[in-house]
């Protein structure tokens, strides 16, 4: 560019002293538009302000020349906030915006996507991603580095008067909606990441009234009664038998002290519709390091994946098995609604007459077995049928004392407490409803059926099974040995070693007798 | 009395070491079926099985390899034609024969060291039940890793059962194996053959005899 070209008033060389203050706007009109209605323009900040009108490229100013030592009091977090992003995230507006990370790893074969993403669904969560932290730090605690990036491209001209509200990051839609995970050194790939692993959402009136509380009623006064923060005492006033358990527990004495440092009140789900998986996130929130803790636990990413942490550590909890339908719709695997339900099955009155054919207000295995062979033939490959282990009523002591046993055998048997209470979550217009299931249904249900299942004890023999065989009668008998299914092996199994036994017994007397 | 050698280094080293395994994988195994029996923790328990798991394939590997190398495998596993027909005449032998005093219709040679009964067990549990077992092991053993194969094959509870079943097979395999071990000349005499290699006949005349495997 030549000098004449912003200093239009020069005419003839040489020229005038004194000349007139080019107009940036002569070139940069939309940014000298933009940077008009920006805090700093209605301040009446002139562009050189912050750039080197002779050195374009040189002497730039960066915000933290002149806004050196903000506080930022009100910022909840605010050094993680400071450090991670850039002033114009909040004070600016922003046109792309995604959070990158970079690992790199350069031994080879070490994080295959495989490894990142076990359930292979193109997208790394919560649990996939402390998996992969944990696995990292454990096999090559020193040889690899991640790198955290929240980029944001948009125009530094406009920055606001005020900054934005924090909904503009943690709200469903908002910046930073997309992440992506850069893995580099042996095997380089790209992988998405579920962003809401390191942006939270946070709660918005809107979303309150499909919470637990806000469907109950519950108004915003009844516990925000004055600008103080909540304090346990408004939750014990609804709480109180929750509160009786909890208070004399180690997690109340230290650390969890607070009902609101494990639970969130404005959450959109109620407790019992959680999935583990997000159970586990609240336990997480403070013991980061749990799957180091639980290295000792076989196929330990199976069982977080699953299994809630009061499975094992509330041993006085209640637990159940629920199974839940998916149907694969344009969005991914979403909870089979009530409008698939009736596409499929005429209802008429409740939906559960659908599956409680006989209306006596339990499932048995064969009104299940029907119930899921229709379904399956109407939306063939495009339902999943599944089952998860949950705690169906919590009993507030996380930490009894002493308790540091390995309680693997409360689940891995036959015995185990979850298969006396079972239940068939079935969608309503608008809820889901539990239906009871009762009788040894599982190892008697096809895999044809049942082909996601995976679950414990449900196909090994118990005495109790053997003593049907021995003792019933009639049609009893014949309903106890068509629910035996894969117990069968079993069964099976100990007959031929008994005939083999009693063989080489009565082969060793005829060896006796015969002096053989 | 006639001396042959049938079993050469390698191979009683391998069988032995093999016993072991197979042994507490049984072991292990009938805990992780019916936790009611409470012999070691759990958790401990199942890595064990695992890791034994893991030397059982290589012990199977190792044994295919020096079988098939050696030639061994050929000349003492496969069953022929004149193996079928011998067959019930070897089993009506150990129910009937026996008892009389009757001679074992079979002699081990160092050209054949097992008669028909021997290598149909034999080469159904070595090729078989063995790998069926281990590659159902390695699948149980990362489910997370070999979830693809598992759905593919049926799901978990299909090769859950397929591995109990073989686990059941090996089981009555393994009783049979060690009472027929005591059907010799005396109770111990297999056994001892297994231990020197030597497998001493008698009512012939003294002199030893080599196999190559």
């Amino acid at each position: 560019m030549a000098c004449s070209d912003c200093h239009q008033d020069i005419s003839a060389i040489p020229h005038p002293e004194q000349l007139k203050k080019p107009l940036c706007a002569t070139c940069h009109s939309s940014a000298v538009e933009v940077y008009g209605k920006s805090i700093h323009g209605i301040r009446r900040m002139a562009c050189d302000a912050c750039h080197n009108t002779h050195f374009i490229t040189r002497g730039k100013k960066d915000c933290i020349e002149c806004h050196r030592g903000v506080a930022h009091a009100s910022l909840p977090s605010s050094q993680k906030h400071l450090e991670a992003l850039p002033c114009l995230t909040c004070h600016g507006t922003v046109q792309k915006s995604a959070i990158e990370i970079g690992i790199s790893v350069h031994r080879a074969g070490l994080i295959t996507p495989e490894l990142i993403d076990p359930d292979r669904n193109a997208m790394v969560d919560k649990l996939e991603w402390d998996n992969l932290l944990f696995l990292l730090s454990k096999q090559i605690p020193a040889d690899y580095t991640i790198k955290k990036e929240y980029r944001v491209e948009g125009d530094v001209h406009s920055i606001m008067r005020k900054p934005a509200q924090c909904t503009r990051c943690h709200e469903g839609k908002g910046y930073f909606s997309k992440a992506q995970l850069k893995v580099s050194g042996a095997l380089s790939y790209v992988i998405p990441m579920n962003a809401r692993v390191f942006i939270p959402l946070l709660p918005s009136i809107k979303d309150y009234k499909k919470t637990v509380h806000g469907k109950k009623g519950i108004q915003c006064s009844a516990c925000h009664t004055s600008q103080k923060q909540v304090d346990d005492n408004v939750c014990i006033g609804c709480h109180r038998g929750l509160y009786t358990v909890y208070k004399d527990t180690p997690h109340a004495q230290k650390g969890a002290t607070r009902c609101m440092d494990c639970h969130n009140p404005h959450l959109v789900k109620p407790y019992r519709e959680l999935s583990s998986h997000e159970r586990v996130a609240v336990c997480a929130s403070c013991h980061k390091n749990y799957l180091h803790t639980h290295e000792w636990l076989p196929h330990t990413y199976l069982h977080f994946k699953y299994l809630e942490c009061s499975t094992c550590h509330s041993p006085y909890s209640e637990k159940g098995i629920v199974f839940h339908m998916k149907a694969h719709g344009k969005g991914g695997m979403t909870p089979l609604s009530y409008k698939d339900l009736s596409s499929i099955f005429e209802i008429q009155e409740a939906p559960r007459r659908v599956v409680d054919t006989d209306n006596n207000g339990t499932l048995d295995a064969k009104e299940l077995h029907d119930f899921f062979i229709t379904l399956k033939k109407h939306l063939q490959d495009k339902v999943s049928i599944n089952a998860s282990i949950v705690v169906t009523r919590i009993y507030h002591d996380h930490a009894v004392r002493g308790n540091r046993k390995r309680v693997c055998k409360e689940c891995h048997s036959s015995g185990a407490p979850f298969y006396d209470s079972m239940y068939l979550a079935l969608p309503d217009r608008d809820k889901l409803i539990y239906l009871p299931v009762k009788g040894t249904s599982l190892s008697m249900l096809p895999i044809a059926v049942f082909v996601d299942l995976v679950l414990l004890g449900e196909t090994k023999a118990t005495l109790e099974d053997v003593q049907g065989l021995l003792m019933k009668r009639g049609d009893a008998w014949y309903t106890h040995v068509r629910s035996l299914g894969y117990k069968w092996i079993d069964l099976i199994g100990i007959i031929a070693l008994c005939c083999v036994v009693a063989g080489i017994i009565i082969h060793i007397g005829l060896r006796i007798g015969f002096r053989r | 009395m006639k001396k042959i050698y049938l079993h050469p280094l390698p191979i009683r080293i391998w069988h032995w070491i093999n016993a072991i395994i197979i042994l507490l994988l049984i072991i292990t195994g009938i805990q992780l079926r019916f936790s009611a029996i409470d012999m070691l923790e759990y958790s401990w328990t199942v890595s064990f099985h695992k890791y034994l798991g893991f030397a059982l394939t290589g012990s199977f590997l190792f044994w295919l390899f020096y079988c098939t190398v050696s030639g061994a495998f050929t000349k003492h596993y496969v069953v022929r034609l004149r193996d079928i027909q011998r067959m019930p005449i070897q089993a009506l032998y150990y129910m009937y024969g026996l008892f009389r005093g009757k001679p074992n219709p079979f002699t081990a040679t160092p050209e054949e060291k097992f008669n028909a009964l021997q290598k149909l067990a034999y080469l159904t549990i070595m090729l078989a039940a063995t790998p069926i077992i281990i590659v159902s092991g390695i699948l149980l053993s990362d489910i997370v890793v070999f979830l693809v194969f598992i759905k593919a094959l049926g799901g978990l509870r299909c090769i859950d059962a397929i591995h109990v079943v073989a686990g059941y097979f090996f089981i009555i395999y393994l009783l049979i194996h060690i009472y027929m071990a005591t059907l010799g000349e005396r109770v111990y005499s297999y056994i001892k053959t297994m231990v020197t290699g030597y497998e001493i006949i008698a009512g012939e005349d003294s002199h030893e005899e080599k196999g190559d495997h």
